[in-house]
């Protein structure tokens, strides 16, 4: 039985059709990507599964309860992180986590953990109106956690911050699921799904257009490696690899030579320059990523 | 004993606890908050220098005696206790829907009635602290240079005025919850202040003027339904409330007419019933309009 089930959503508002029919599902302990370009509604769709707006029409269960007769039972058993999170500015960050604790009505000794596994503890002190973006979604991450919450709806949990930040954060998401969470989380960030989920659903204009696994979305949409090779005599290479069937795109970037071809196929290119005398002095492979897949669906093929 | 146990039983639910710690947050937030230690501070300072002043325009200087202290004290306090009570009251809603706080607060196993409840009773703690504390302190202050003090009748007073905030509060939880902007909220709020004020006194004169005329207020005799009007005034059926019960106001009531308090039919609990109505109220109103607020 999947933990999260959303049959038939719609919502909409002043005449957008903000989700249109949406149907999904996440199993319990995997990372499930909610991906979508800006406006695809994502958050709508998530503040709707918590129970903060009620939906036109269709349903949400959790832990196979309805969330809107269930609501507080169900949101015992969830950690989430808004868009925007907020705290309470003139409370300190520890006074902010009491109070949160005592919203779910569980012991106050797991702060001080939890401040110091998400290196708040020194500023513990601080009003939360003081904290920069970074230490204010660290403590959102960290808030979603009290309780021991099995399922966490993250929506855009790496949005806005800098690269260390984010990649501390995709780590500790990454722990998370191996504590056997499930993990529901937005983005636009197309490596960033890829890299910590495992099932993803592409989302635009409130219609589901894809939901597969990562990779075999990939495959799915028959998606290209792509082969950059830094070579010489570079116009001759790309005469002759130009002539090939299973090269695609080949082109002259930046002195270097950019072809795309399916995985299978990459080491038959190399071996065509090898043989054909060619010096290889550098080469780079980049896997098919989500951006094409995202591209394809949501240009309308056009891609 | 059993009964006790129950009793405690019941606030150590779940339920109550939520609620209280809601409340004990409010009161941590409003204290830090320097608009709320200002206004104590102003009815510290008010209730002494209405005492030492308040004669001085009746050309005689020196302390006044508690009593007559509430006689001044009761126009500014008219005023005071509402705009403190807005001040709590106006934004709590919608501040925290506007900066985000409410989605994550609730996103948690918490009902919106519980943190209705929780936040009503924070603000009234809080209202009622500033003040007891402002109005008792100088109350203490004036007894102890002054002689015959009747301490029974000041504090009816501040009990009154806690009443009376307890009723702003409400009301301007309920524009809270209604309006979707904190400026929005702010305006009807200031609105409600004028409206039992300035705006009710007007309109009741005009209605006089236009109906059986002013005169017949003035000699003490107007109809009856004139008098129940005014029970739909939360600062009337304070102001009548300190009236019935406070003497030299009721003199001074009565030597200044329109507001004789001896035509009205109706004791102190009546007022204390009306008032607390006025409480519940926009409380229950808060509430439906929350449960169906979306927040986004
Ligand atoms: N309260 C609201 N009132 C009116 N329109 C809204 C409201 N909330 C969302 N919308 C509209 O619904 C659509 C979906 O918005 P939503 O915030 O769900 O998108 P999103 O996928 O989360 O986008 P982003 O990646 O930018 O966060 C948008 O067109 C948005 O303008
Ligand atoms: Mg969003």
């Amino acid at each position: 039985m999947s933990i999260i089930e959303i049959r038939g959503l719609h919502k909409r508002f002043n005449g957008v059709e903000a989700v249109s029919g949406l149907d999904l599902d996440v199993e319990e302990g995997e990372i499930y990507g909610f991906l979508g370009p800006n406006g695809a509604g994502k958050t709508t769709t998530i503040r709707i599964m918590i129970g903060l707006i009620d939906p036109d029409q269709g349903t949400v269960e959790i832990s196979g309860r309805n969330v809107r007769e269930h609501g507080s039972s169900v949101r015992r058993e969830i950690g989430y992180l808004p868009e925007k999170v907020s705290f309470y500015g003139n409370l300190s960050v520890e006074e902010n986590m009491e109070f949160l604790c005592e919203m779910k009505r569980c012991p106050k000794d797991m702060i001080d953990g939890l401040l110091h596994e998400f290196e708040l503890e020194e500023h513990r002190r601080k009003k939360s109106k003081h904290l920069s973006k970074g230490m204010t979604q660290r403590l959102g991450i960290a808030q979603t956690l009290i309780g021991d919450p099995d399922i966490l709806i993250l929506d855009e949990p790496t949005a806005g911050l800098d690269p260390n930040i984010r990649r501390w954060v995709k780590k500790k998401i990454n722990s998370l699921k191996d504590q056997g969470k499930t993990i529901f989380l937005s983005s636009h960030v197309l490596s960033e799904v890829q890299e910590l989920c495992e099932r993803v659903g592409v989302l635009n204009e409130g219609k589901m257009l894809a939901e597969d696994m990562v990779d075999s979305l990939g495959e799915k949409f028959a998606l290209k490696d792509r082969l950059e090779f830094k070579v010489e005599p570079i116009g001759e290479a790309f005469d002759m690899l130009e002539k090939l069937d299973y090269v695609e795109r080949p082109r002259l970037f930046k002195g270097n030579l950019v072809l795309y071809c399916k995985g299978e196929r990459k080491v038959d290119v190399i071996r065509e320059l090898i043989d054909g005398g060619f010096d290889i002095h550098d080469f780079h492979v980049k896997e098919p990523d989500l951006e094409e897949v995202f591209v394809r669906l949501t240009d309308g093929g056009r891609g | 004993m059993k009964y006790l146990e129950s009793l405690k039983l019941f606030y150590s639910s779940d339920m109550w606890k939520r609620i209280f710690s809601v409340a004990k947050k409010e009161i941590r937030y409003n204290f830090r908050n320097r608009w709320v230690i200002f206004m104590t501070m102003l009815f510290l300072g008010l209730s002494i220098l209405v005492s030492y002043y308040g004669t001085a325009m009746e050309g005689v200087e020196g302390w006044m005696g508690l009593q007559e202290t509430v006689v001044y004290m009761a126009t500014y306090i008219e005023y005071m206790v509402p705009i403190l009570a807005v001040i709590l009251g106006y934004s709590t809603i919608v501040r925290e829907c506007e900066d985000g706080s409410m989605e994550l607060l609730l996103s948690y196993p918490v009902e919106r009635g519980e943190v209705l409840a929780g936040k009503f009773l924070g603000l009234w703690i809080v209202l009622s602290i500033s003040v007891v504390v402002g109005l008792g302190a100088g109350g203490f202050v004036i007894s102890s240079m002054v002689e015959d003090v009747v301490l029974a009748e000041y504090y009816l007073f501040i009990l009154s005025a806690v009443i009376l905030g307890g009723v702003y509060i409400s009301i301007s939880m309920m524009l809270s919850v209604i309006f979707t902007n904190s400026t929005s909220a702010m305006s009807a709020s200031i609105f409600v202040l004028f409206l039992f004020t300035f705006i009710w006194l007007f309109s009741m004169y005009a209605i006089a003027e236009i109906t059986f005329g002013w005169e017949m207020v003035e000699a003490g005799r107007p109809p009856q339904w004139y008098f129940l009007i005014q029970l739909l005034n939360p600062v009337m059926l304070w102001y009548t409330l300190l009236a019935l019960n406070i003497v030299p106001l009721r003199d001074w009531a009565l030597e200044f007419g329109g507001k004789e308090p001896e035509i009205h039919p109706y004791d102190t609990w009546v007022m204390i019933a009306l008032l607390i109505i006025w409480i519940a109220v926009p409380l229950l109103i808060s509430e439906r309009l929350f449960d169906k607020k979306q927040i986004d």
